[in-house]
């Protein structure tokens, strides 16, 4: 600079301006400022649109790459864009491009894309434009090869042409060719292997790769300039006549080493694929050893023993290997890629999903892309004078300043945008919703901002986010509704899972919009690598195509689930906020909009159109219906009109002399002049007439819509439906409560539902209204679709408002509302409890209970396996500690918890051994003392050698089922109700069981022999009581209580279950059956539980809790 | 400008009617003279500093930490733009 200000001085006739700093700074950051204001990050509010998308759009729209056609090459539309519209770089342009592709950044996308269009890790797309060197062989599907530069010989450097060729595809089946482009000298990159292939091509070149994905091996898409040496290139196993190159005849050779299907050992394998079997695949651990001695990679293996390999593997082992081992492909490995200076490079277009063809043996493609369907509903009308247009940047054509935008995308597609001094990012909306909304203001015209802000929060839930995931609270989006700004947080889905060791697994399957689950899945590795946060095994990416995304996190043993799940939702982004920022240009100004200004804009924008169209529709009408005017006129005076036509010298005399004639303008008189002679017949006369009378009455309609708003209004409406039935969805991303959210309990109603607990630890709630439903119509259908050998183990009716008390095997009560337990549908699964309750590791729920409040009985009894028995104060347990309580202190460590269960003063329990001993005794105060939480509590009976207690029972007081029980008129007989696991059983009136001590051996509740088995259960039932066995094989039988009958205490019972030698009874429970129907019942804890194995816990259901405790 | 032109009956010159740079380097070497290196036409901006506190002030709000005040100063001033350039 200071070389200008001694220089100048010297030179005759430059005129030199003194600028102050301080003015030419703020001139110039302002001129800065607005151009990327306006011109370049963020979004008209009308339209939605940055320019750069509009230009996008439009030049797709103009250039006919729609959604009715075939695939453009992007490189193609990038060029177009550029040359027309938008004199920036192709780069900028192409991101764009792929952008509005991309169904994980585009809640609806704009741009339908064909070929690799990169992920939501850290994948980006494909190069727009990449190709191999002309002397690349391309396979034929007629069985020939040929030069790829041959395909179009004479073709110019930048051209394209037309072809139809049949060539070999990904899968070596044939695929269709139908473009062939010269792209003209690049930089190019010689691809060698160590089996002496090679390829030619741009640097940006993909080519399929077998690359091992976190111990999977996967089929990639790599570039020419990321392979490395020692990389595995996938070829199609064939034999050509022909490979290109100085190296052909070695390159055959080396083929014909290939065995196509050979028997013999060789070196020809799979790589990883042995090592991801081993690891992942094995169905069982002598599987295991069995694939450790084998070569499961090898092709010939498994040409020979497949059935014998895939019998040892998991069915989704199997899934992933079997494309890769079926034999179609070779593995080549990398010996190097360099340099080959620069070339001319050609390409082809082939119409399939992944646009695969097959070059010198080596897998290619490329990317392009088309307008969505729905892009279309973005230029709709464009073409009807709705939208002003401006020149381009040379003058040369027009471009929109704005599109139609028929459907409401800057609130349904968001938008994201840095400019200076000011940012904009609105997240995506959910187009039924947001269309909702739109119709309310269509409706309510004359509402205020204040109405149409409130009617649209009602309508409008929250944002949704292309990949779903959860949104947590309410607070943040009505925030930013109101005002413009405010913070939505977002969580990811993640399940709890086991895997094939019983290990824990969370399971990541929905991120928050735009995480990047590559980093994720590294800095969570991070983070347990340096211990902060503690409790991880291992994490692996299984996402794929097939199975969408899945990060697997895996457990230590001794982690507890919900305490790492808390640790990432604070670390990493699992947990996540959006910080909406809905700032959008209006009227070329950028604004900070509220929701209803958002709504109000487009509907504006929508009359406008709509305005616009009508009116272009009108002055075509006119235009049209003035020349009809004239040929009805001149069908009037035919005969005159021809006889002037025949005495005129010249076209203009005649024109003239009609104008004079039939008082009528020169355009008009035209028409009649060009008017065939044929529409002189008689009819086609008549059509005339009618097509005026129809085009008067289309321009009355039109005139109407102009001068009646509420039509515009309905047009609108009318039109957006249309758009909403073809492309409306879902929501995808759940809202849920914050935690803590005060009130949460308030939104929630409090809904009887089924809970349904599995012994796997899977638990869901249903409302009881579709379970009922489901009950009394299909008897014996699947209830819930569960993994493997799971079974319901707790199943209960209750509502959402109720404490879920869960008592652990290992003492420890935990509780949560029964809201949070998923709801889900009947024959779902469900979610793991380990990820709402923080279990410690292999800690296993014994029992469930399900109480309106603390205050609902005055004790509650446990009982364990070792017969020990505590009755605490109900009251004691209310505590909010997330890590649960302790509910008993257990003497033994063998001990496990069996019953748990809610009594007065004035019932008695009932305890049963599994060596059928009953001891029956009253649950007062001065035979079972109430004791502290944490306490062991009291012998409650007494056993022989090798017996145990296997159940506890509560007989109401009242509930005595005696006949003579006086003025207490309780028709309904209550009856104990015992089995064996050989498929005995009787039933005992209760009366029957007189009441002892407590802590004695008992008397006799089932006479047992041998051969009948020992007890898997006992509890009270009444008549019309349903009872389910269910036996090791896993099958259960339903019976009415009363099938079997009512016989003395010390009687063996009868077959009321057919057991098979290797089958036994594993558990019974009584099916509520009757209970359900009862409204509200509560605490009717009916389990079933496993007797086999010496690991037994049977419950008993109660007989009517509700009844005694809310009466 | 174009509208006014054609108004005025002038019409664009055949081969390349307007032509558009991003940079000096788009230039041929004949335009850049022409359009910015002849003493003749060009003119010279000579930057003077009259008062170094009030230019150190503007220049942080311009290109300083402060969001807001950068913003509103965007917001005042956004009518002054002499050329909109998208």
């Amino acid at each position: 600079m200071t070389d200008d200000t001694t220089i100048t001085p010297d030179v005759p006739g430059g005129r030199v301006e003194p600028v102050e700093l301080q003015t030419e700074m703020q001139r110039s950051y302002i001129d800065y400022a607005m151009a990327v204001i306006v011109g370049r990050a963020l979004p008209d509010v009308r339209d939605g649109l940055k320019p750069v998308h509009r230009r996008v759009l439009y030049a797709m729209y103009d250039g006919g790459y729609r959604p009715d056609r075939g695939f453009s090459k992007c490189s193609r539309v990038v060029g177009d864009v550029m040359g027309q519209y938008h004199p920036h770089g192709d780069t900028a342009i192409y991101d764009t491009l792929v952008r509005l592709s991309q169904p994980w950044v585009m809640r609806a996308p704009l741009v339908s894309g064909q070929g690799n269009f990169g992920s939501p890790g850290n994948d980006r797309a494909a190069a727009m434009r990449y190709c191999v060197a002309g002397d690349t062989l391309v396979r034929t599907w007629d069985g020939g090869t040929m030069r790829i530069a041959d395909v179009v010989p004479d073709a110019k450097p930048g051209s394209e042409s037309e072809i139809d060729l049949k060539v070999v595809g990904k899968d070596g089946a044939p695929v269709r060719a139908t473009r062939f482009f010269h792209s003209g000298p690049q930089r190019t990159l010689k691809l060698t292997t160590r089996e002496g292939h090679e390829l030619i091509g741009s640097h940006n070149h993909p080519v399929l790769t077998l690359t091992s994905v976190a111990g999977v091996p996967t089929l990639l898409w790599k570039l020419l300039d990321e392979l490395q040496a020692n990389d595995h290139v996938v070829m199609l196993r064939e034999e050509p006549e022909e490979w290109g190159g100085a190296t052909q005849r070695e390159q055959q050779e080396t083929l014909r080493q290939v065995p196509a299907t050979s028997l013999a050992l060789s070196q020809d394998h799979v790589p990883f694929v042995a090592d991801f079997l081993r690891t992942h695949g094995a169905r069982s651990e002598r599987d295991r050893s069995w694939l450790m001695k084998h070569n499961v990679d090898r092709f010939e293996r498994w040409a020979r023993d497949r059935q014998e390999i895939l019998g040892r593997i998991t069915d989704d082992a199997a899934e992933v290997v079997w494309p890769l081992v079926d034999g179609r492909y070779y593995y080549a490995t990398v010996a190097d890629v360099e340099d080959a200076g620069v070339r001319d490079v050609y390409s082809l277009r082939i119409d399939t999903a992944d646009h695969a063809f097959i070059t010198n043996g080596f897998v290619s493609h490329n990317t392009e892309c088309k307008m969505a369907p729905l892009a279309m509903e973005m230029v709709r009308d464009i073409d009807q004078d709705t939208v002003d247009f401006r020149p381009n940047y040379d003058g040369r054509s027009e471009e929109p300043v704005l599109l139609p935008a028929r459907f409401p995308n800057l609130l349904v597609n968001g938008s994201a945008g840095i400019a200076v001094g000011m940012a904009t990012n609105i997240p995506p909306h959910n187009l039924r919703e947001v269309a909702a909304g739109v119709q309310w203001s269509l409706e309510h015209p004359e509402a205020t901002r204040a109405e149409l802000l409130e009617a649209l929060l009602e309508r409008v839930k929250g944002p949704d986010f292309p990949f779903g995931a959860l949104i947590v609270g309410t607070a943040g989006i009505e925030q930013a509704y109101r005002t413009g700004r405010g913070s939505v947080t977002m969580r990811a889905i993640i399940d709890v899972e086991e895997d094939a060791k019983n290990r824990t697994c969370l399971v990541v399957t929905q991120l928050p919009y735009m995480v990047n689950p590559d980093n994720l899945a590294l800095k969570i590795a991070e983070l347990a690598d340096s211990g902060r946060v503690q409790g991880i095994a291992d994490v692996r990416d299984d996402s794929s195509s097939r199975t969408g995304q899945r990060l697997v996190i895996v457990l230590k043993r001794d982690a507890i689930a919900r305490v790492v799940l808390n640790n990432l939702y604070k670390h990493t982004e699992l947990q996540s906020n959006f910080s909406c920022n809905m700032l959008a240009l209006v009227d070329d100004v950028p604004r900070t909009l509220t929701l209803d200004q958002f709504v109000s804009n487009w509907v504006a924008h929508q009359i406008d159109v709509i305005q616009r169209r009508t009116r272009y529709r009108l002055r075509k009408a006119e235009e049209e219906a003035h020349i009809q005017r004239a040929l009805v006129k001149a069908l009037d005076r035919l005969d005159d009109v021809i006889a002037l036509i025949r005495a005129s010298q010249t076209t203009e005399e005649a024109r003239d002399g009609l104008m004079d004639m039939l008082d009528i303008d020169e355009v008009q008189a035209r028409a009649i002049l060009d008017m065939q002679l044929r529409r002189l017949a008689a009819l086609e006369r008549q059509k005339i007439i009618d097509e005026l009378a129809e085009l008067e009455r289309l321009i009355a309609d039109l005139q109407d819509i102009l001068t009646d708003e509420a039509r515009q209004r309905s047009i609108v409406s009318e039109e957006l439906t249309a758009i909403v039935d073809k492309f409306g969805d879902e929501r995808r991303s759940q809202i849920i409560p914050a935690d803590g959210d005060l009130s949460m309990e308030d939104l929630i109603p409090d809904e009887d539902v089924v809970v349904t607990i599995t012994r796997g630890g899977y638990a869901k709630r249903t409302k009881s209204d579709l379970y009922r439903v489901q009950r009394r119509g299909g008897k014996g259908v699947r209830g819930a679709a569960l993994k493997g050998d799971d079974v319901v183990e707790h199943f209960f009716s209750t509502t959402n408002h109720h404490w879920l008390l869960f008592f652990t095997t290992a003492g420890r009560v935990y509780r949560t509302k029964a809201y949070h337990l998923p709801e889900s549908a009947r024959d779902a699964k469900g979610g793991h409890v380990a990820g709402l309750l923080s279990f410690q590791p292999d800690e296993q729920i014994a029992q469930v209970l399900a109480i309106r409040d603390y205050e609902q009985a005055p004790y509650l009894v446990l009982a364990t396996r070792r017969g020990l028995i505590k009755k605490t104060k109900l009251t004691d347990y209310n505590s909010p500690r997330q890590a649960g309580v302790i509910a008993i202190n257990f003497r033994d460590e063998q001990d496990e918890l069996i019953g748990a269960e809610l009594v007065t003063a004035d019932d008695d329990l009932l305890l049963v051994s599994r060596k059928g001993q009953s001891v029956r005794f009253h649950a007062t105060d001065e035979q079972l003392r109430p004791m502290g939480r944490a306490t062991s509590g009291v012998t409650g009976m007494k056993f022989r050698a090798g017996d145990e207690l296997l159940s506890m029972s509560v007989v109401r007081a009242g509930d005595n089922g005696q006949d003579a029980d006086g003025e207490d008129t309780e028709p309904v007989v209550h009856y104990v109700f015992t089995a064996t696991d050989g498929g005995f059983a009787k039933r005992t009136v209760v009366s029957e069981y007189r009441v002892q001590g407590r802590g004695g051996l008992g008397i006799k509740a089932m006479k047992l022999a041998d051969a009948r088995g020992s007890l898997v259960g006992a509890m009270v039932v009444v008549d019309g009581d349903e009872v389910l066995a269910v036996k090791a094989s896993g099958q259960v039988t339903r019976s009415a209580a009363t099938d079997v009958p009512a016989k003395g205490r010390d009687t063996m019972g009868v077959k009321f279950v057919t057991v098979d030698d290797s089958d036994s009874v594993v558990a019974i429970a009584r099916n509520a059956e009757s209970d359900v129907d009862d409204e509200l019942l509560e605490g009717d804890v009916s389990g079933d539980d496993e007797g086999d194995g010496g690991s037994s816990e049977v419950d008993s259901p109660d007989a009517d809790p509700k009844e005694d405790v809310a009466e | 400008m174009i509208e006014s032109g054609q108004a005025a009956g002038k019409k664009l010159p055949k081969d390349n009617p307007i032509q558009r740079y991003k940079g000096l380097g788009e230039m041929n070497a004949d335009e850049l003279w022409e359009t910015t290196m002849d003493p003749d036409n060009r003119v010279l901006s000579q930057v003077t500093l009259d008062d170094a506190a009030n230019a150190d002030e503007i220049f942080s709000i311009l290109m300083g930490e402060d969001v807001e005040q950068r913003r509103s100063f965007i917001q005042r001033n956004a009518k002054d733009v002499r050329f909109l350039d998208i």
